[in-house]
């Protein structure tokens, strides 16, 4: 059963068409990556897929349901959950607040002032755990300003976490990471995929995380989906290897 | 003023001040919330302060002539109601009770804000909005709701204060300008954004204008603005502010 489902996803910027007919299935419980060049709409499909804008074109099917065209608030509560490419967080509020906005946001109910406080009791509960899991616990009450990038990253990937969702989707994780962050980043994410519920999509620039991390790659290029198959078949594909990883090596 | 006005004619018919203290807020904060929806949140998209400022101001003028047209233009008076009148004795100084019961108020709502702000899960939300309204979106929440609802509950607030000064002042026509000078000067004060800095703008602003205006009365009318000067020359952010 696919999880994720689009058809013929297309997205337009004026005369640009930085999504063409992209197709794409995603399994449950897949850790799916995505390569390609710098602009090949790597981020585009993402924002297209979770409602950050509209696509032009063609349909996407979460779970059978078509989530086409929904906005980002509603999408989130059918369980896809993101982090963006760029660090987007509350800079003032604490490490342990900024997961609390997350992890609220699915939590039925109660909007009255007195109620709100037992659901934020909650939200907290469930941001603690996730803080646990990203080994993040011993900075919940640092304002998130003061963290580490690396650990700002982290605390990212906590905040999609803490939302229990079904799909996460992972935009360069690693992106700005030092050699030792990378890895204990993947290390991370590794244990979190080791119960294998989780069905991932990930955007990544470094091959060595890609290939330790995904057990399927799409590459895009142009706004076209090129190749799509395990890693072992994509390293091997003369596509690929023209239009991207030979030129990633040169480089 | 639309607050002060309403709570004049529910104290009118009623006869109960506090009724008019419940009622007046939540008649003005519904008000708020359709000329929001009508005219603010159109202008969202356009990221343009000077497009609020405008309109809010266009508003404020149509509000004072509908309230000279219903309610005439010579001030109205409100009745203190029984039990707050007549005086306490603070510290051996007589103190009219009424203003006794104001500074109570004022620090049960300072109190009540701060506590639904750090608190309460929309209070979190509301603090998020300020800092990245896109992330709170992308999150999973209705940033839109959470705007309604700060302008509501903050005109709500103003209907309070309007209620709650109509008896000290009574309800006349210009009572919110000359209430309006004084916050903005605040809130430059404190420092934008900064909760506790509005609150020691507020204390500090009221005390110079007291003080101020018992040992020199000639700069009585500058005094405000000479304080705000000093703080903006010392500290460009206000006192609890960042600077830009």
């Amino acid at each position: 059963m696919h999880i994720l489902e689009c058809q013929k996803l297309t997205k337009h910027f004026g005369a640009l068409e930085a999504l063409s007919d992209v197709d794409m299935k995603v399994r449950k419980g897949e850790v799916r990556a995505v390569i390609g060049p710098n602009g090949a709409g790597k981020s585009t499909l993402f924002n297209a897929i979770n409602g950050v804008f509209p696509a032009t074109r063609g349909k996407c099917f979460f779970n059978g349901k078509d989530i086409t065209g929904m906005m980002m608030q509603d999408i989130v509560k059918f369980g896809i959950s993101r982090t963006f490419q760029l660090t987007n967080l509350f800079p003032e509020l604490s490490v342990i607040e900024n997961i609390s906005i997350a992890s609220q946001a699915k939590l039925k109910g109660a909007w009255l002032p007195l109620g709100g406080s037992s659901v934020l009791a909650e939200a907290k509960h469930k941001a603690e755990l996730a803080l646990e899991k990203l080994k993040l616990t011993d900075l919940a009450y640092l304002p998130s300003n003061t963290l580490s990038h690396g650990d700002q990253r982290l605390l990212e990937i906590a905040m999609a976490i803490s939302q229990d969702p079904l799909l996460l989707m992972l935009d360069e994780p690693t992106q700005g990471l030092s050699v030792e962050e990378t890895q204990s980043t993947v290390d991370i994410l590794k244990d979190l995929l080791s119960s294998g519920d989780l069905t991932v999509i990930l955007v990544e620039h470094d091959m060595e995380v890609v290939f330790n991390l995904a057990e399927r790659i799409s590459v895009l290029h142009q706004g076209r989906i090129i190749a799509d198959g395990d890693p072992e078949e994509v390293k091997a594909s003369k596509v690929v290897q023209d239009a991207y990883l030979g030129g990633f090596e040169d480089a | 003023m639309l607050g002060a006005y309403i709570g004049y004619t529910v104290a009118i018919y009623t006869g109960s001040f506090f009724l008019a203290l419940i009622i007046a807020p939540i008649l003005v904060a519904c008000f708020g919330i359709v000329f929001e929806k009508l005219l603010l949140s159109p202008l969202y998209k356009r990221q343009d302060g000077g497009a609020y400022l405008m309109v809010t101001f266009g508003l404020a003028v149509i509000l004072a002539e509908a309230i000279k047209l219903t309610w005439g233009a010579d001030p109205k008076g409100v009745q203190i109601p029984e039990m707050l009148r007549g005086i306490v004795i603070v510290f051996d100084f007589p103190f009219p009770k009424y203003r006794v019961f104001l500074i109570i108020i004022g620090v049960l709502m300072a109190l009540s804000a701060w506590l639904f702000l750090e608190k309460t899960r929309i209070g979190l939300l509301i603090r998020a909005v300020s800092q990245n309204p896109q992330m709170v979106n992308a999150l999973g929440t209705n940033v839109v709701f959470i705007r309604n609802l700060v302008f509501a509950i903050g005109c709500g607030l103003a209907g309070m204060g309007g209620v709650l000064a109509a008896p000290m002042v009574t309800a006349f026509l210009g009572m919110g300008s000359s209430v309006i000078i004084d916050a903005f000067v605040i809130v430059i004060i404190g420092g934008m954004g900064s909760f506790l800095g509005s609150i020691i703008g507020s204390l500090l602003v009221a005390f110079v204008l007291v003080f101020g205006a018992y040992y020199v009365p000639d700069l009585a009318l500058a005094i405000i603005y000479l304080l705000m000067l000093i703080i903006l020359i010392v500290r460009p952010g206000g006192l609890l502010g960042k600077e830009e």
